[in-house]
């Protein structure tokens, strides 16, 4: 066998006290090409920063032709021949395929303009190597999101690179352009070159993978030939773990008989699919998938954030044009994905982020004492137990898992009938996680209805009630006590296609009006 | 739990609290404007006499009520450039078509209300960028005003302009207690109201203000409409107070109003304003005009520490900020 060109030897790294990789031994080889598996958070893009130079280990190291380096920069690791294709796009629309992938080189006339004929041969000779078809002189903005990422791979290939790592090429393309990808993968390792390729879609790395590592909570727990393996021997090493006594105990399902928020044929503005689907009071519903399958554009649509056709009802009114205000008077309160994003005010203090969408509740709206909003969140700071120094502190100051806590208590100053939360643990620490989960137990068991959204299979089995597995802006199928499992979950989502399952895992789907005796969707 | 509730004076100064930032932008300010006016006084005793105190601050009147409203519309991370054309044409529109000062108040304020409203539609409605918004506005008044005067605006001013823009009820000029009471209104509804917390939110975060339910739209609407009533109202004074009727009254005062909206405190990022801030600015860019003659500099001088200050003020707030 050959030598690996790149290789993790003993690697660990540490954010703090918080050890995101310990030991990790990992060698990609010439010609051969990587699966790199494991759950969210489980430190694939961890060990990925480490591998090209943007994070320094703690201990161990990184071996590049069998000879140990210390990168300091991602610079030094493109210089010396690793060259990454990130999931999020670099490319600048507004210019050529061919400026963007020589961006950093530019060929020069001697007036110091840019050479243009130069640029026009080294791009077609470059493509032409890749096999890839694109006019050189298009303008990125025109090209697909495929053949924006062709771009992007013929941009890490401009130098000879010796390895290619790609970190989820197909997340975000169609059947027929991820066919494409793999045929130019396929004759990239064929000429040499080393590849990684991070995925969570199953079925591909038995297509176009020599190997396969597995990761799960920061250490590699199997690895070996690509033969060696099928689905269920990846999922069993992806997930399979103790939930442990982070999750507070279930509802029984014989509890649902209510139906609070009802969607009819809910169609958005990304997805052909139409939802349909009921919330029943005291349950917490999950909503698992993958990165793309239409969640956060599922929950977007219910809250009014999203142009969408089809009906909403909302404990059997109809609710009719929805914006985020009125489906919070109407009772829909929903949490954000992207805190910093829109969620927080960042430069505002605690106590305004706190009262953000209840501003005058227990006043005026004419005199609102100076006061009233730290007085008013003194008391969610007890109750949820948030660490902070002082209410008139910018929220940017505290933790995330602090953050998420006044997030979470500012949407029930709206009393509201249904939660919807996108991520409500992302960025959150295992501590403030375990409180928040408890937190929403209550809160189902009180009487709300409840969905969460979440790329942590783990929160997902160990949290909901019931939980319906999304695939390309559908519900692929519904799963409910016994049925909630990390393996039957990840086989539903990863699937190619709804009409041929891989999989021998049986998957039942649950007809929600078998469970219901209310008025069953239309 | 008290202790997160109860802060004397001495103690916000030092917290790192958003009310404590801003109480220290305010000190500083006023530091800085006792260190010019002392400064001054020590080279020009002349500088301190009631009657050129009492001049910067009649001078400072008509800027004052526009800056209150371009600050308004800078914490919506927007910018008025329209508001020294609004100030012309409410006032050579409204004096020259009537007599009677309430029917050339209520006219010259509906000029106001009316380019403040179409400078809100197409910011808030049309999505167009406050700056392309305000400057198309800020042409077209031009373009009616002229059109309407022929260039050379007509109507006589009423006395009782002279007197509101000059005169005094016990020696404290009248056009400065009607900004004291518009400044405290002003205040009132930024700090007090709910439509305050959603406009300072909206500045801090439009995404999050949007999905945490607040109108986005109506707000940037009703803050464009101030900042036209507003400078409607700083166009009368103006007009009252240097005693003829121009086409191009208020000329400067865009960028001005700008200069010491940030000089105040406001950051063109949005979130961030307040009104003591904002008129202290306003007052300090006065003095410094005023400094600039009592001193006997040439007046193209005033230009050269204008921009130096906002350089100045700028530069404090970024350094701030990056704390």
């Amino acid at each position: 066998m050959s030598k690996a060109i790149l290789a993790a030897r003993k690697l660990s790294k540490s954010f703090g006290t918080n050890q995101v990789l310990s030991d990790i031994e990992f060698e990609v080889h010439p010609g051969a090409a990587v699966a790199l598996c494991g759950e969210n958070g489980a430190g694939k893009s961890t060990l990925i920063k480490l591998m090209t130079g943007l994070y320094q280990p703690s201990s161990g190291h990184i071996e590049f032709c069998s000879e140990k380096v210390n990168w300091r920069t991602p610079s030094e690791g493109i210089d010396a021949g690793v060259a990454v294709v990130h999931q999020e796009f670099s490319t600048m629309s507004a210019l050529s395929v061919a400026e963007n992938i020589f961006i950093e080189a530019l060929p020069r006339t001697r007036w110091g303009l840019i050479d243009r004929k130069k640029l026009r041969v080294q791009t077609v000779n470059l493509l032409d190597s890749l096999e890839i078809q694109l006019d050189p002189d298009q303008i990125v903005a025109q090209l697909s999101v495929a053949q924006s990422q062709m771009v992007e791979i013929a941009k890490a290939l401009r130098t000879s690179a010796k390895v290619l790592i790609l970190d989820e090429p197909s997340a975000v393309l169609s059947q027929l352009e991820t066919q494409h990808l793999f045929k130019i993968i396929n004759a990239l390792r064929l000429k040499g070159l080393a590849i990684v390729y991070v995925s969570h879609r199953l079925d591909e790395i038995f297509e176009i993978c020599t190997d396969i590592a597995v990761i799960k909570d920061g250490v590699v727990t199997s690895a070996g030939p690509i033969a060696d393996y099928d689905q269920q021997k990846i999922i069993a090493a992806m997930v399979g773990r103790e939930l442990g006594d982070m999750f507070p105990p279930k509802a029984s399902i014989e509890r649902l008989s209510e139906v609070v928020l009802e969607l009819q044929q809910l169609r958005n503005n990304s997805f052909d699919q139409a939802v349909d689907l009921s919330l029943y009071r005291g349950e917490i519903l999950g909503i698992a998938g993958l990165v793309g399958s239409g969640r956060t554009e599922l929950a977007q649509s219910i809250y009014g954030a999203r142009a969408a056709t089809g009906r909403v009802l909302l404990e059997g009114r109809e609710l009719g044009k929805r914006t985020p205000s009125k489906c919070l008077s109407a009772g829909i309160a929903m949490l954000t994905e992207g805190r910093k994003t829109d969620g927080l005010f960042a430069q505002s203090s605690v106590a305004h982020n706190y009262i953000s969408s209840t501003i005058s509740k227990g006043a005026s709206d004419f005199n609102i004492a100076t006061d009233l909003a730290a007085q008013r969140s003194a008391t969610v700071v007890a109750q949820f137990n948030v660490v902070v120094d002082d209410l008139g502190l910018p929220i940017s100051h505290l933790s995330g898992g602090n953050q998420q806590k006044i997030l979470l208590g500012r949407l029930l100053e709206n009393q509201p009938k249904v939660l919807i939360l996108d991520e409500p643990t992302r960025g959150v620490d295992v501590g403030a996680k375990a409180e928040i989960y408890r937190h929403l137990r209550a809160l189902a068991n009180s009487g709300l209805a409840i969905l969460v959204i979440s790329s942590e299979l783990i929160e997902i089995v160990g949290l909901c009630d019931r939980v319906c597995v999304m695939r390309d802006g559908a519900i692929a199928a519904q799963l409910q006590a016994d049925e909630i499992s990390e393996d039957n979950i990840m086989s539903v989502a990863a699937a190619d296609d709804s009409e041929q399952q891989p999989l021998d895992i049986e998957v039942q789907c649950v007809n929600v009006k078998s469970i219901s005796s209310t008025q069953a969707p239309i | 739990m008290k202790a997160l509730l109860n802060n004397s004076f001495l103690d916000l100064l030092r917290t790192q609290t958003v009310a404590g930032r801003q109480l220290r932008e305010l000190l500083l300010l006023t530091v800085f404007l006792v260190l010019i006016w002392g400064v001054t006084a020590l080279l020009s005793p002349r500088f301190l006499s009631l009657d050129n105190l009492s001049d910067i601050l009649v001078q400072a009147a008509p800027l004052g009520f526009v800056v209150l409203g371009q600050m308004l519309v800078i914490v919506v991370r927007g910018l008025d450039l329209s508001v020294a054309s609004i100030m012309a044409t409410a006032a050579v529109l409204s004096i020259g078509a009537n007599d009677s000062i309430v029917s050339i108040v209520i006219l010259a304020l509906g000029v106001g209300f009316v380019v403040g409203a179409v400078n809100g539609y197409l910011v808030a409605y049309r999505g167009v960028t406050p700056f392309l918004a305000t400057l198309a506005t800020m042409i077209v008044l031009q373009g009616i005003r002229f059109a309407y005067t022929k260039g050379a605006p007509g109507g006589s001013l009423p006395e009782t302009f002279r007197w509101l823009a000059t005169g005094d009820i016990a020696g404290i000029p009248v056009s400065l207690i009607i900004l004291a009471v518009v400044a405290v209104a002003i205040y009132w509804l930024l700090m007090r109201s709910k439509f305050g917390y959603q406009i300072r939110l909206f500045g801090d975060n439009p995404q999050s203000a949007y999905m945490s339910g607040v109108p986005v739209r109506k707000i940037q609407m009703i803050v464009f409409v101030i900042s036209g009533v507003l400078a409607a109202l700083a166009g009368l004074f103006l007009v009252g107070y240097v005693g003829i009727v121009d086409n191009w009254t208020g000329q400067g005062y865009a960028l001005d109003s700008i200069a010491a909206a940030v000089i105040g405190g406001a950051s063109l990022r949005g979130g961030k304003g307040s009104v003591a801030g904002v008129l202290l600015a306003t007052l300090i860019l006065v003095s410094l005009f005023n400094i600039v003659v009592i001193l006997g500099l040439s007046v193209e001088f005033q230009l050269v520490i204008k921009g130096t200050l906002i350089i100045l003020a700028a530069a404090v707030y970024l350094s701030k900020s990056r704390d």
